[in-house]
């Protein structure tokens, strides 16, 4: 009966072993496509070089492959499964608080996790304080706003929305006028095109001349103006998935390495996320970073 | 005299009376005040403000009616407070820069700093922060280094207000800069323990959360601060959940939420009651979480509402202001083009009044003009007539002269002409005898001296005027006797002189001998009609005497040889005529000498007599 025991011991755990870690990433969002063209076939381990390979916001591609890079360098050597889950956002932890989900491959803002923390794991930052840097995206066509100079800001309208706490809070430390919206990203873009708004905030685009082209609309974004999202962005793993404990402990430690191997910088830099063409521009909520202790 | 001393002292009694009457009863009006001041603040420190709304209105009047501004500043800020805290937002802002503009208007510094972070308060109530910012710099910049425990509030509100913009590093300087201002026993480092509790949380940071709530005695909260209690325990719920202490997180907040006065605040309740949902949620107590939520949710709604409100107001000041703004800018506008238009009237009076110089200038330049020319006219016009009367005065001048000249060389009796004319003439008279010698006798000139004889015995015997009469008469006859181109004189007196032209010696002797006949037979009538007889005598000589020496005599000395020969004709007869010429013998001496001895030449015969005296001349 021993013998019998520890055999099944044995096999479930080498079966737990060769499970892979399924990891939801949104489906709405569905970055597979992306992801796969951007991988190419590669090991994720051999990936040392994160530029572009499409226009657009490459963040979460990045964060994707280094979330692997992470847990294999933390020692949690199973092959990782993404699953499309049909997540409305980022700030419902549902799934995570009960365990039916493991973790997101995302990076979340600290303070939509803060009141979770009892909850779930929470990864150091991989985005740091003052590191997320946006843009304010004009329709090309809109000259006005275009011609604005620093002490003229009070007269642009930015869309925003006001459950994007971050962005919220970014946007009223700045000298332009918040309009806040609750609807998808598309029509505030939309708004923007056709001038209801003049701007919104995005992440800065990782072309050489930092436009961006959404469905043939082209938005550029407002010269030598920058906004700094006030937060860090953290990997959060459910508390009660039962290898919840165990991701979370290895993708501490493979952060930790990776950190110290500088590859997070460089990848968040080669992917235009932490923005070369942008580093001499104004931050206009520069005062919320320089206070801090 | 008494009398008037009575009626005096009573006057003066009675002045100090009512003096003391009247500040008897400033006296009780400024200790009512000062109650009911003590009894605002007391009210106010217990949290009862709403009570202090009874009797707000008097004590202003009170204030008012003593002019203690502080205080009347102070009600404005309490009622303003409550307003805020109500709802009443416009009010609140009415009523505070009421309170700004008063204590400007006294000057007092502290009340304007207050004023300005009762103002700031406000501001982040309506969600603008901006102007909250601004509002509350004003209180910190006075107070730094006046007041540590006001500094220190102003600090907190600053840190409040960044907390609420979600600028946490900066919220997390402003409590600080507060702490480091302060001393343990000030009220105030409850506040800014709490509050530094609260940003702590929001930065995730449980740790230094739980630590600054640690420092917190509850003891020391008095009823003012039941706010601050509710967020005290708010913030220690919050620092459980953050550590998954859930159960614990939810007890406390559910405790607080049963305390009524949790009720009063809203915001706190809404926060509370979202805890305990996120709390069940983890817990897996769904119909707990749900349950909650929903209270949430209510709360939520009903802080909207209020958001929604001051947005409303908002919005409804942001209209007022562009309103404003654009009547501004048309009054602006319409000052510009008023200013315009009044500039443009200005210039085209300016022009105006400028043509009008011009046509001043003009007219007065044409009429200078005209003056001028006409003046140079006028003044040629008068030259003219001034020439015109010089050369008639001249002319005038020239006939008065001739006049004159006339009148002195005639007599005025006889008009005949007198010895003047005869002097001025007998140049011309001589100018033949002195270019040409004289050849023959014909040519001489015959001086012949007629005196009326007796002339005397006349004036004496019948008067001046009668001699006038017969010199009259005698002279006329004497006139129309004589030849056109002879001259006859008035010599002297009785005496006339006539020179007889181009004639000879015996041509002479007969104009004299007919003169004399002609007088004697005349008769001269006189005044009475009596007729008179006269007689002259005459005595006359020819220039030159000798043909042969025309220049050896002169004319005078020819007159003088006539005259001789009158005195010869008186002497010898009256009424006769006796002439002188040169005798046969050749004149050798002296002219001078034969004048004056004439008489020896007659008797030698150097000199001849004519005469019509028949007998011999006695000389």
């Amino acid at each position: 009966m021993k013998r019998f025991l520890f055999l099944f011991l044995l096999l479930s755990s080498d079966i737990e072993a060769q499970q892979p870690l399924i990891i939801d990433i949104i489906s709405s969002e569905n970055f597979s496509e992306r992801y796969s063209a951007f991988v190419n076939g590669r090991d994720i381990m051999d990936i040392t070089d994160f530029s572009p390979s499409t226009d657009g916001s490459h963040l979460e591609i990045v964060e994707m492959v280094l979330l692997q890079q992470a847990l294999y360098l933390g020692g949690e050597t199973k092959k990782v499964e993404f699953r499309p889950r049909n997540w409305v956002n980022t700030t419902e932890f549902d799934s995570l608080i009960d365990g039916r989900s493991l973790m997101l491959a995302r990076t979340m803002w600290h303070e939509d996790l803060l009141d979770y923390r009892g909850s779930l794991y929470v990864s150091d930052a991989v985005i740091k304080f003052g590191q997320y840097e946006a843009g304010l995206y004009v329709s090309v066509d809109n000259q006005r706003a275009q011609q604005l100079i620093p002490s003229e800001l009070n007269q642009l309208t930015v869309v925003v929305n006001p459950r994007w706490h971050v962005d919220w809070r970014a946007l009223v430390n700045t000298p332009v006028s918040v309009i806040s919206y609750i609807g998808p990203w598309e029509d505030m873009l939309a708004m923007v095109e056709t001038q209801v708004v003049d701007a919104m905030m995005i992440n800065f685009s990782v072309s050489d001349h930092l436009d961006l082209n959404f469905e043939g609309k082209l938005f550029t974004p407002l010269k030598n103006v920058k906004v700094i999202l006030p937060d860090t962005r953290h990997f959060a793993v459910s508390k009660a998935h039962p290898q919840g404990k165990r991701v979370a402990q290895a993708l501490q430690r493979g952060l930790t390495v990776l950190s110290e191997r500088g590859m997070i910088k460089k990848a968040l830099q080669q992917s235009g996320f932490i923005n070369h063409q942008t580093s001499d521009w104004q931050a206009i909520n520069q005062q919320m970073v320089v206070s801090q202790r | 005299m008494i009398k008037t001393v009575y009626i005096f002292s009573f006057g003066l009694f009675f002045m100090l009376q009512s003096s003391v009457l009247i500040a008897a009863a400033g006296s009780d009006e400024k200790k009512q005040l000062a109650l009911y001041f003590a009894k605002l603040k007391a009210d106010v420190n217990l949290g009862h403000s709403l009570q202090t709304m009874g009797y707000l209105t008097e004590l202003r009047a009170l204030a008012i009616s003593q002019n203690a501004k502080e205080i009347e500043i102070e009600s404005y800020f309490i009622e303003a407070m409550i307003k805020r805290r109500y709802g009443a937002y416009a009010d609140g802002v009415k009523l505070n820069h009421y309170a700004l503009e008063l204590a400007k208007s006294v000057g007092n510094e502290e009340y304007i700093a207050m004023a300005y972070y009762h103002l700031a308060h406000l501001e982040l109530e309506l969600e603008r922060y901006t102007l909250a910012l601004e509002y509350i710099q004003y209180p910190i910049d006075f107070f730094i280094n006046k007041n540590a425990e006001r500094a220190a509030l102003m600090f907190l509100w600053q840190s409040k207000i960044y907390l609420t913009m979600g600028s946490y590093y900066q919220a997390l300087k402003a409590n600080k800069d507060a702490l480091q201002i302060i001393t343990p026993s000030m009220d105030i480092h409850l506040d800014l323990a709490v509050n530094l509790a609260e940003i702590e949380l929001k930065l995730g940071n449980t740790k230094a959360a739980k630590a600054a709530l640690g420092l917190v005695n509850l003891k020391n909260l008095d009823g003012s601060k039941e706010r601050l209690k509710l967020q005290y325990y708010l913030a220690l719920a919050n620092s459980h959940l953050q550590t998954g202490e859930l159960k614990q997180a939810i007890e406390i907040a559910q405790i607080q939420l049963k305390n009524p006065t949790s009720l009063r605040f809203l915001d706190e309740q809404a926060q509370l009651q979202y805890l305990i949902a996120v709390g069940y949620r983890q817990l897996g107590e769904h119909k707990l979480a749900y349950k909650y939520l929903k209270r949430y949710s209510l709360s939520y709604d009903a802080l909207s509402l209020q958001r929604r409100n001051n947005k409303v107001l908002q919005l409804e000041s942001h209209y007022k202001f562009d309103l404003q703004n654009q009547k501004l800018e048309l009054l602006g506008k319409d000052n510009t083009l008023k200013e315009q238009r009044l500039a443009q009237q200005q210039q085209a009076f300016a022009n105006h009044r400028l043509q009008q110089q011009r046509w001043v200038l003009g007219t007065i330049l044409f009429l200078s003009i005209v003056g001028f020319v006409y003046w140079r006219w006028q003044n040629q016009r008068y030259l003219v007539v001034l020439k015109q009367r010089v050369i008639e005065r001249t002319q005038e001048l020239a006939k008065s002269n001739e006049r004159l000249k006339a009148m002195s060389f005639t007599d005025s009796l006889t008009e005949l002409h007198n010895r003047h004319y005869f002097f001025s003439v007998i140049n011309d008279l001589l100018i033949d005898f002195n270019s040409s010698p004289v050849n023959t006798e014909h040519q001489g000139l015959i001086f012949a001296l007629i005196d009326i004889d007796k002339f005397k015995n006349i004036n004496d015997t019948f008067g001046h005027n009668v001699g006038d009469q017969v010199l009259e008469q005698f002279s006329n006859i004497l006139r129309q006797q004589i030849r056109s181109e002879d001259l006859l004189i008035r010599w002297g007196g009785e005496e006339f002189l006539l020179a007889i032209k181009d004639a000879s010696y015996s041509e002479a002797e007969q104009i004299i001998e007919t003169l004399r006949f002609e007088v004697a037979s005349h008769v001269f009538t006189l005044n009475n009609d009596e007729s008179l007889k006269v007689t002259c005598s005459t005595g006359f000589a020819s220039y030159p005497l000798l043909a042969t020496h025309p220049h050896l005599y002169s004319w005078e000395q020819i007159i003088e040889l006539a005259d001789g020969g009158l005195y010869l004709a008186k002497e010898n007869q009256r009424d006769a005529w006796v002439g002188i010429k040169a005798g046969n013998s050749i004149l050798h001496q002296q002219s001078k000498d034969v004048v004056k001895n004439y008489r020896v030449h007659l008797v030698q015969h150097t000199l001849h007599a004519s005469t019509n005296i028949e007998r011999t001349l006695n000389y």
